[in-house]
């Protein structure tokens, strides 16, 4: 949380020569982080970052306490000036007449101290200038003085405080208890809630509720300009049950983000007498009953022992015992040093501090900051490199995405995520996700199992913008499991409009590049993405390595793709485990090879792929295919016989062989 | 013989001024001076003249064969000659090759992992969908820890694991953290890096639903506070520049303890807030400009990890990629959701 605080304040707690700039500087440095300083007339204003840990520094006397600890460590003086405080904590309370106020805690988990005290013959009024003027300053607008008094002392003690009508409390009885689902509340901006049972609420005699806890006051029990006496109200309340309530409902006020962490009991009876205080010399108001605490559980103080040495080691440089202990001291932390016990600090936690620090590493770090994060060296770790086994499958992504670019593909990051619509553009079925049970919205409900609708969506996006589209993702897929997480496994998709050859050509390209041979293609009629006519599987060793196809003209229509498009799914996982990064050695051919042209008579019907597979016979090295027309198809043949040289008689007897096994598997013939 | 040496002379002295190529100049030559050449062959044919006419006919031999030989070395010359005259328009434009784009992801996630796999680190991925266990219980984030609110972290419509609680999507990949240190059986040195995809339940101009973080993890025997400090100067002099400089200052994280927040000190101003005409740097925070959060790696989650705290310490880092990238390229996106969108004219920026 952030927080604004006034210099003129702080300076009236915290005695120092220190700058506004230098005080900005050494507590970002070892404590809150001040974000900026902003000048105003003749103060300072300090926009402070309050980390969650630490609600105790979220305020004028939290940010003072730090400043006096920190500050001497840069050689300035601090020093700081309770004695106002300390005077009103030890104000005697004598009512001249006590009201009533019966008060019913129905479980004690709910609030961890609760006080409050009556005040009668309240003046509503507005507030001196210098209230006024440092709450305006530290970002709230002033109102009355009984208003002003309430955010007054949150801004002081960091802790949230409220005032009712005391005499719009029915019966003047307060029950605080866990609401009950469907009941309702307004509160003071005028907004009803309706609540459900895990909020903490206040109801009086009535059965009216007059406080959403912790969040915000009820309209019922308002101060008003009518108002004579109030009821001022102090409480901690379980920090679990404020947060829950104040996000469900929207209500982010400042007493909820104080609450929420966790506040300290013992800093609550400080802020009520002062608040007593402030109501006497504010709105001439007296105390009208005896102060109200209950307090279950008070806190016992906690204690952590630890040794210089633990703390050394954990910082990385050594610091004299003497430091170490003059920093503790300075934060407030009471020590016995056990020089018998092998350097021993033992140290007591005050109850501000008890939330936060638990364990030896709080004190590492409370020891560390104070003497200066910027002050210790910078090393890299020696030690052991260990020997990982590395991830192929992330040492290949680079690789071929680098490869892909190069060839002319576009890289595209879609979300994991998938709407409903779209699963059932692409002819999936929604049960097969997973599903997100608090998504932000229906376009984010589901996590892909197929990259495929997410890249067409990004080809019907961009069709109008680009010709001749050539796209490509390589992410993971969500397959779900029973009982388990799911399998997450990454795909390679690719796009594009050319033509079915030149996408093809990269695939088997990439492949080639890797050293992935003997791959089997197969046509398909079944891959549900794919052109039933136009679409090729690929396997290695029986497992599908790819599918590449013309997109199916139903899914086309559906995902409204106007030019065609040719598609191809790659699986990355099962092509990584065939990566032979190692190519191997072949001695070079000592005898030339011969290289012919055959251009053969084909029947219509007749697939090429077979027709290539069938040529390669011994001796046979490379056939590649030339070109089609009409009915015949060339291809260039190298013959290579690594031993000696081939005669024209040997050339002859393999070509004739090839022609043969042609003629009697596909009918084909040699022309001419 | 010496009318046909004569008029093998006089028909190439005649012809081989013609020649127009390179490629026919040798085949000419081929044609006279080959094994099997017209010149040859009269040569073999000597070998039937009487002996006293031969020292003659083999001087009158000699000499078109130079003179032959000289004729074909000036055409060669003349050929080079002429080339010089052939002109192209160099001005016009080149036939590029097919070149696509990598999406600022891809070349962040490459820059940053080649950065830390110089001091040892392997970058190693671990699930997006994880149990809750493993994303906040064995990270020190208690079941009532604001991080686990449904408004906080995704959850997926899945029985729960009695073991490891209910499925949900990583809000961050320190979640890899106790695999890690399972994956290793306890016993440490690790250096880990974790890229991967993260997803929060966010969504404006500066957050996007899914988003992509790197994680470093360094376990080992006697690693300190000052270990961490030298691997962000390391890394930030690495990735933004040599005269770059870290700092660390207090932060709080559940799975860390200390807790750092690492600032850098501006590329603009290196660090100094104003620039060299004397006004406010407007690109940083007087200065600095936060770079992400770490610490060393808390006790309770080393426990979780099987790791003895008393003989094994460690440090733990975890950034936006994108965040990281931003600052770095000074690429100013308006809107971070445009990384996501796809757009054409976008993605070819880069």
């Amino acid at each position: 949380m952030n927080i604004l605080i006034p210099d003129s304040w702080l300076r009236e707690y915290l005695k120092t020569d220190a700058s506004p700039e230098e005080i900005k500087k050494c507590l970002s440095l070892c404590g809150p982080s001040i974000e900026r300083v902003e000048k105003i007339k003749s103060d300072y204003i300090y926009h402070i970052e309050i980390t969650s840990n630490r609600p105790d520094m979220a305020s004028v006397l939290g940010i003072a306490k730090e400043a006096v600890a920190i500050l001497p460590r840069f050689g300035i003086k601090a020093k700081l000036i309770l004695s106002d405080i300390e005077k009103t904590s030890k104000l005697t309370i004598k009512p001249e007449k006590e009201l009533p106020l019966k008060v019913e805690i129905k479980n004690e988990k709910l609030c961890s101290r609760f006080t409050a005290i009556i005040l009668s013959d309240v003046i509503i009024k507005t507030s001196p200038d210098l209230i006024k003027d440092r709450l305006e300053k530290s970002g709230i607008r002033a109102i009355n003085n009984v208003v002003d008094i309430s955010n007054y002392l949150m801004k002081l003690f960091g802790q949230p405080v409220h005032t009712f009508d005391y005499d719009k409390i029915k019966g003047a009885v307060m029950i605080l208890r866990e609401s009950r689902i469907g009941e309702s509340i307004t509160t003071l901006d005028n907004k009803t809630f309706t609540l459900t049972n895990e909020d903490i609420v206040i109801e009086d005699k009535s059965g009216r509720l007059i406080d959403l806890c912790g969040i915000m006051g009820g309209k019922n029990s308002e101060v008003d300009a009518n108002t004579k006496r109030v009821l001022l109200f102090v409480q901690t309340y379980d920090p679990v049950r404020i947060r829950k309530t104040s996000m469900r409902l929207g209500q982010r006020t400042e007493a909820a983000t104080l609450f929420e962490k966790n506040l300290d009991p013992e800093n609550v009876l400080p802020t009520l007498f002062y608040g007593i205080y402030l109501f006497k010399e504010l709105a001439g108001a007296k105390p009208a009953g005896k102060i109200i605490d209950i307090y279950p559980y008070p806190y016992k103080p906690k204690t952590i022992s630890i040794k210089t040495d633990f703390i050394n080691e954990r910082i990385g440089i050594k610091l004299s015992t003497d430091e170490i202990i003059s920093i503790l001291k300075s934060l407030n932390f009471n020590l016995n040093f056990q020089h018998e016990i092998k350097n021993t600090i033992v140290i007591n936690i005050p109850s501000n501090r008890s939330k936060d620090i638990k364990i030896k590493e709080d004190i590492v770090e409370e020891v560390a900051r104070l003497y200066g994060y910027h002050k210790l060296p910078s090393n890299l770790p020696a030690g052991q490199i260990p020997l990982a086994k590395k991830q192929t499958i992330l040492s290949l992504e680079q690789k071929i995405k680098t490869t892909l670019k190069y060839w002319g593909f576009t890289e595209v990051y879609n979300y994991s995520f998938i709407s409903k619509t779209l699963i059932e553009k692409a002819g999936l079925n929604p049960a097969d996700h997973l599903k997100i049970a608090n998504p932000l919205t229906a376009e984010m409900e589901y996590m892909r199992t197929s990259l495929i609708p997410s890249i067409l969506e990004n080809v019907r996006c961009n069709q109008y913008l680009k010709k001749s589209l050539a796209l490509f993702e390589l992410s993971k897929i969500y397959s779900r499991k029973t009982d388990d997480l799911p399998k997450e496994e990454s795909r390679l998709v690719l796009t594009c409009q050319s033509d079915f050859f030149s996408l093809k050509g990269i695939i088997t390209s990439l492949f080639s590049e890797l050293g992935i041979t003997d791959v089997k293609e197969n046509i398909v009629e079944t891959w549900q993405f794919g052109h039933p006519k136009q679409s090729l599987i690929l396997k290695k060793s029986e497992e599908v390595i790819a599918y590449i196809a013309s997109l199916h003209p139903q899914i086309a229509t559906n995902f409204e793709i106007k030019d065609k498009l040719f598609i191809a799914e790659v699986y990355f996982e099962t092509m990584a485990s065939y990566f032979q990064p190692i190519k191997k050695y072949h001695p070079l051919p000592l005898f030339p090879p011969v290289i012919e042209d055959l251009t053969l008579i084909i029947n219509n019907e007749t697939k090429i792929g077979p027709v290539i597979k069938e040529m390669y016979k011994q001796f046979v090295t490379k056939i590649e295919f030339l070109g089609k027309y009409k009915n015949t198809i060339t291809l260039r043949v190298t013959y290579q016989n690594p031993e000696k040289n081939l005669s024209s008689e040997e050339i002859k007897t393999l070509r004739e062989k090839i022609i043969s096994s042609l003629e009697a598997k596909f009918k084909i013939k040699l022309k001419n | 013989m010496q009318e046909e040496f004569i008029k093998l002379r006089e028909k190439w002295l005649s012809s081989i001024p013609k020649i127009t190529n390179d490629k026919e100049l040798e085949n000419i030559f081929l044609k006279i001076f080959g094994a099997s050449g017209e010149f040859n062959l009269l040569i073999k044919k000597m070998k039937n003249l009487p002996s006293e006419k031969k020292p003659l006919i083999g001087q009158l031999a000699n000499k078109i064969k130079s003179e032959l030989k000289n004729m074909l070395e000036l055409q060669k010359n003349a050929l080079t000659r002429l080339k010089l005259d052939e002109s192209i328009d160099v001005t016009a434009p080149g036939i590029t090759p097919p070149i696509g784009h990598l999406h600022i992801i891809t070349q962040a996630i490459e820059e940053i992992s080649q950065i830390f796999e110089k001091i040892g680190f392997s970058r190693i991925s671990y699930p997006e969908v994880e149990w809750e266990w493993f994303a906040f219980e064995s990270l020190n984030m208690p079941q009532d820890h604001p991080a686990r609110d449904d408004f906080e972290t995704f959850y997926i419509e899945a029985k729960p694991s009695t073991k490891y609680g209910k499925m949900v999507l990583s809000p961050h990949t320190s979640s890899g953290q106790v695999r890690e240190m399972e994956r290793v059986g306890g016993k440490p040195p690790i250096r880990m890096i974790n890229i991967a995809k993260c997803y929060r339940p966010n969504w404006d101009v500066s957050h996007t639903p899914m988003f992509h973080q790197f994680e470093g993890l360094l376990i080992d025997k006697g690693i300190n506070i000052t270990h961490l400090k030298g691997t962000m100067d390391y890394f930030a002099k690495e990735f933004f520049g040599e005269k770059r400089i870290t700092r660390l200052r207090p932060f709080h994280f559940q799975f860390t303890e200390p807790s750092f927040e690492v600032d850098i000190n501006c590329g603009i101003c290196l660090g100094t807030g104003k620039l060299e005409n004397g006004e406010k740097c407007r690109f940083c925070k007087e200065g600095w400009l936060e770079l992400g959060g770490s610490g060393m790696v808390h006790p309770q989650v080393l426990r979780a990890g099987k790791i003895d705290p008393y003989e094994y310490t460690g440090f733990a880092f975890g950034w936006g990629i994108e965040r990281t990238y931003m600052m770095k390229s000074g690429t100013k996106l308006d809107d971070i959701r445009l990384l996501y969108t796809n757009d054409i004219r976008f993605l070819e920026q880069f």
